[in-house]
């Protein structure tokens, strides 16, 4: 009994070597990148000594204030003209009064005591305007942040922290790996499938160590991403749908055009990324259920070890595959709900580029969860009897 | 790969198009038959007032550039003298050409309301002589066109050609014959930016400005020309292709600096032409208050800038045009802007008139306005063909727009479009047509009134606009073509008093002309026809 301990002691420390070591490679490779990263397209510049600058702001008092009900949206619109000191920047510590025109565009009301965020647009040295931009949100977002990687750190106590720091590293990979990979031109299939691997193995090593439960996860995920992306592939090609159908074509084929960036794989690596949660979560699951039951009785052997991950795999399947459903449409709520207001005829609303690509995303997603089941749920019954017998690996 | 393909099939294509565009079509053969002939790229854009042009061209060797022009009716010769400078392509690495230099001239003092014969060159070399009008102020005309774009068309759109570079340039032609015979008499053409598409190779980008400039009518017709996004693309090269009246060295300019705002006045209209590709909205805000400080009686103040704020096609919810539609505003409230017209959207939309970002007032079918509050913010459509944008998506209600609330018009047919607009004393008025081939269809009209106390809008006004069925008033008779059958025409004032009735005629659907009665003085009217077989009109706006 103690020898095992021993034993589960040094392999975890093992793991969190390793994955130390990985973690420490990529952020090498990240800082590699975006070290070298050069804004290659210019959206819009200006001549020496003109600028344009977003800074923090307080609201000390409305001095004027014209404003009506817009009767089609309850809006206010009119104008505000509003003492503020400056908080930021070259301007810091100025009072300065400015106007607010409230319309569609802009619809900032500042109250005395808000904190907002100003544009201070210069022109040379001696002429600027300053006008109110957006509600400064910065410090709510940083506090819901802190509120949910306190909770996560309470309830799931050291795992949760583990757990923040996995998503740490997932978020940074991305910014920092992946985003400027597709800059650079690398294929940004190749690059997704990549930053997917490296994130997987990061994340799930750092949840549960390298055990037996989490390799038999992680041949599984990556199992699941492999047929996700293959079923991609094809989807995209008989629907004839790629970054080119997304909103943001237009302006990313200019960024193209100077970048070599691949619009066209574009779609294929957000999908892949968007249903690797799904994948790795119902993975984890399932091996680490057929892990507590082969630690109940490890007489249990490989048809037996299957069937239950399978079981467990089924009643999770409908759930996952629903959630993955649940969030396209979550993120996709504000055309779904203008379709079904305008009552688009069928073969406009089949036909809409972006129904495809959420029907594409969707079903691939599911398929790759589904089809996961049965991988992981062999890879477990498989790998761990056979690891946990032999001292080595035991988890 | 559509992209690297696109690049190749320039390369590929390169030679034909030199071939093409130097030789095989009609009205370019003055036009350089490569890079550096004497003349190459020779372009003329509206002078500081109506007395005044400037001239540009390009030459492979630097001497001082001359224009000599004399009245075509005889008298004696003006020379006229500018400076060259060393241009260059600027890609990204910021490598040089081979050394090609742009030649800038201004000609001033030139006489309203007459023709001149002129020609460009150095010492002894002289391009061919070509001839330029001068036109009457007090109420003129000026064509308005939107993105010519020139090598953008892809694939899909110039299926009838697979050469891009051929098929946008013959468009652009047939743009500039057809809008130059309806607006026969334009004072200039102001062109909204995107004048070509730019790509990555110098040699693609030349045959493009071939395109641009190939129409003959150009020779004889002042552009006054807008950075576009994709001509910011191009660097600095973008400016050296024209010579644009009072431009600021400094305000509106982008990081490239050569390509500030620049104004010109024509008459009582003041155009104030700024670069939407910088990103501060104080900068233009400096340069309108020069440009109305030193033309303090404009009565029409005019400001074209490329990326349109008010349309809703594929642009109008970009992260960019968000900005610029919260930033630009404020500053023509400021000034009082009438009209601010734009491109870069690719499709025909018509504001309200807006004040403080809203519409002033979204009531009722106005196709005119007196003394209105606010500015109309106009956006048009391809002046080319080479590139359409759709209805964004988001505003699409099984085929109709639905919103935004901002415009008034919005239309799109995949044609290409051009604007004729007449500023007279009291009225600034804009009539929009649709080419197909040679034949235009008149889409949408709108006028301004300002000063007029006596001028009330007439209660029983309509317009219908997309009939198949067009008027043409001039001072003596009426053109009406497309009517079917026994037609009753009258003639309508503004303020809704019948000022003739033509009586019943038979029409076949030709052009068929029908004098007045006694001639019109300029000005609005309404014209009204009934028994047709097809189209009648119960009021639509008709402008003389």
């Amino acid at each position: 009994m103690v020898g095992v301990k021993l034993k589960k002691l040094e392999v975890g420390k093992v793991g969190y070597a390793l994955a130390g070591a990985a973690s420490l490679a990529i952020y090498v490779a990240l800082t590699f990148f975006s070290y070298t990263h050069t804004r290659i397209h210019h959206l819009y510049s200006s001549a020496p000594g003109s600028y344009v600058r977003y800074e923090k702001a307080h609201v000390l008092e409305v001095e004027q204030e014209s404003l009506t009900k817009d009767p089609a949206t309850g809006f206010d619109v009119g104008y505000q003209t509003v003492k503020i000191r400056v908080l930021s920047g070259e301007h810091k510590g100025e009072v300065m009064s400015v106007r607010n025109t409230l319309n569609y565009t802009t619809n900032v009301r500042a109250r005395p005591g808000a904190g907002v965020i100003v544009c201070i647009d210069t022109a040379n040295k001696s002429t600027y305007d300053c006008w109110i931009y957006s509600y400064d949100r910065g410090p709510y977002l940083y506090l819901l942040l802190g509120l949910f990687v306190a909770v996560l750190s309470i309830v799931g106590g050291s795992r949760g922290v583990r757990s923040v720091l996995g998503i740490v590293f997932t978020f940074t990979g991305i910014i920092f790996l992946f985003i400027p990979m597709l800059y650079r031109g690398y294929s940004p299939a190749l690059a997704a499938i990549g930053v997917v691997m490296v994130t997987l193995c990061v994340t799930l090593v750092l949840l549960g160590g390298l055990t037996t439960k989490v390799l038999a996860a992680l041949l599984g995920t990556i199992s699941g991403v492999v047929i996700s992306g293959l079923f991609l592939f094809f989807a995209l090609r008989i629907t004839h749908l790629s970054g080119f159908s997304t909103n943001e074509a237009d302006t990313l084929i200019q960024i193209a055009g100077k970048t070599h960036m691949k619009v066209a794989e574009l779609l294929f690596a957000a999908i892949l990324i968007s249903s690797l949660g799904a994948i790795m979560d119902i993975a984890i699951s399932i091996a680490a259920s057929v892990h507590e039951v082969y630690q109940r009785n490890s007489s249990l052997g490989l048809k037996e070890l299957f069937a239950s991950g399978m079981n467990v795999g089924r009643d999770m399947m409908g759930t996952m595959a629903n959630t993955l459903i649940i969030a396209f449409t979550g993120t996709s709520l504000n055309i779904l709900v203008l379709l079904y207001s305008w009552d688009v005829r069928y073969y406009q609303l089949i036909n809409n580029n972006m129904i495809g690509i959420y029907i594409v995303q969707a079903v691939s997603g599911s398929i790759a969860v589904i089809l996961t089941v049965p991988l992981v749920a062999f890879f477990s019954a498989r790998l761990i009897p056979a690891l946990e017998s032999s001292p080595r690996l035991r988890g | 790969m559509s992209l690297k393909l696109g690049k190749f099939r320039n390369v590929l294509l390169a030679p034909l198009a030199i071939a093409l565009l130097s030789t095989a079509q009609p009205g370019i053969a003055d036009v350089p038959d490569a890079v550096h002939a004497p003349n190459s790229w020779l372009n003329i854009t509206p002078g500081s007032d109506a007395s005044q042009l400037c001239f540009s061209w390009a030459t492979s060797t630097s001497h001082t550039p001359a224009v000599q022009i004399v009245k075509t009716a005889g008298g004696d010769t003006a020379t006229f003298t500018g400076v060259d400078s060393l241009a260059y392509y600027d890609t990204t690495t910021g490598k040089l050409s081979a050394g090609w230099y742009q030649n800038k001239v201004a000609v001033t003092g030139l006489a309203l309301s007459t023709n001149y014969t002129y020609r460009v060159g150095y010492g002894t070399t002289w391009s061919d002589f070509h001839t330029i009008q001068t036109r009457d102020t007090s109420s003129f005309t000026f064509i308005a066109v939107g993105d010519p774009q020139i090598g953008a068309s892809t694939g899909g759109i110039a299926a009838q050609d697979s050469n891009v570079l051929r098929y946008d340039t013959v468009g652009w032609q047939n743009a500039m014959t057809v809008a130059t015979q309806t607006v026969s008499s334009a004072s200039f053409i102001l062109s909204l930016g995107d004048q070509i598409d730019n790509t990555t190779s110098r040699a693609g980008v030349e045959l493009q400005y071939n395109g641009y400039f190939s129409p003959s009518q150009l020779l004889g017709l002042p552009v006054a020309t807008i950075e576009g996004n994709h001509d910011y693309g191009l660097g600095h090269y973008y400016a050296y292709h024209y010579n644009l009246p009072n431009q600021s060295a400094l305000d509106g300019a982008t990081a490239f600096g050569n390509d500030g705002d620049y104004w010109f006045a024509y008459g009582q209209a003041l155009f104030m032409v700024i670069n939407s590709n910088t990103q501060s909205a104080t900068t233009h805000d400096v340069f309108i208050g020069q440009a109305i400080t030193a033309n303090p009686n404009a009565k029409w103040k005019i400001v074209s800038f490329h990326h349109s704020l008010y349309s809703e096609a594929d642009h109008a919810l970009d992260a960019d045009i968000v900005f610029r539609r919260s930033a630009y505003p404020p500053v023509f409230d400021k000034y009082g802007i009438d009209v601010v017209m734009s491109g870069h959207d690719h499709s025909y939309t018509r504001s309200y008139q807006m004040l403080g970002g809203m519409p002033v007032s979204r009531a009722g079918d106005s196709v005119m306005a007196v003394n209105p509050q606010g500015t109309l913010y106009m956006t048009f459509n391809s002046g080319s063909g080479s590139k359409y944008y759709q209805l964004n998506s988001a505003y699409v209600v099984n085929g109709q727009p639905a919103y935004p609330v901002y415009s008034k018009v919005y239309w799109q047919q995949n044609e290409p479009t051009f604007s004729r607009v007449k500023i007279h004393a009291d009225t600034f008025s804009i009539v929009t047509y649709a080419i197909n081939s040679n034949v235009t269809t008149a889409i949408d009209g709108y006028t301004i009134v300002k000063n007029s106390s006596s001028l009330a809008m007439p209660t029983n006004k309509a317009r219908l606009f997309n009939c198949p069925v067009t008027a043409r008033l001039s001072r003596s008779s009426l053109v009406v073509q497309g009517l079917d059958g026994t037609a009753r025409l009258e003639i309508f004032s503004a303020s809704g008093a019948q000022v003739q009735d033509l009586g019943n005629k038979l029409f076949n659907g030709s052009a068929q002309e029908v004098p007045l009665k006694r001639s019109l003085p300029c000005g609005f009217y309404l014209l009204r026809i009934t028994g047709a077989r097809n189209g009648n009109i119960p009021l639509a706006w008709i402008q003389l």
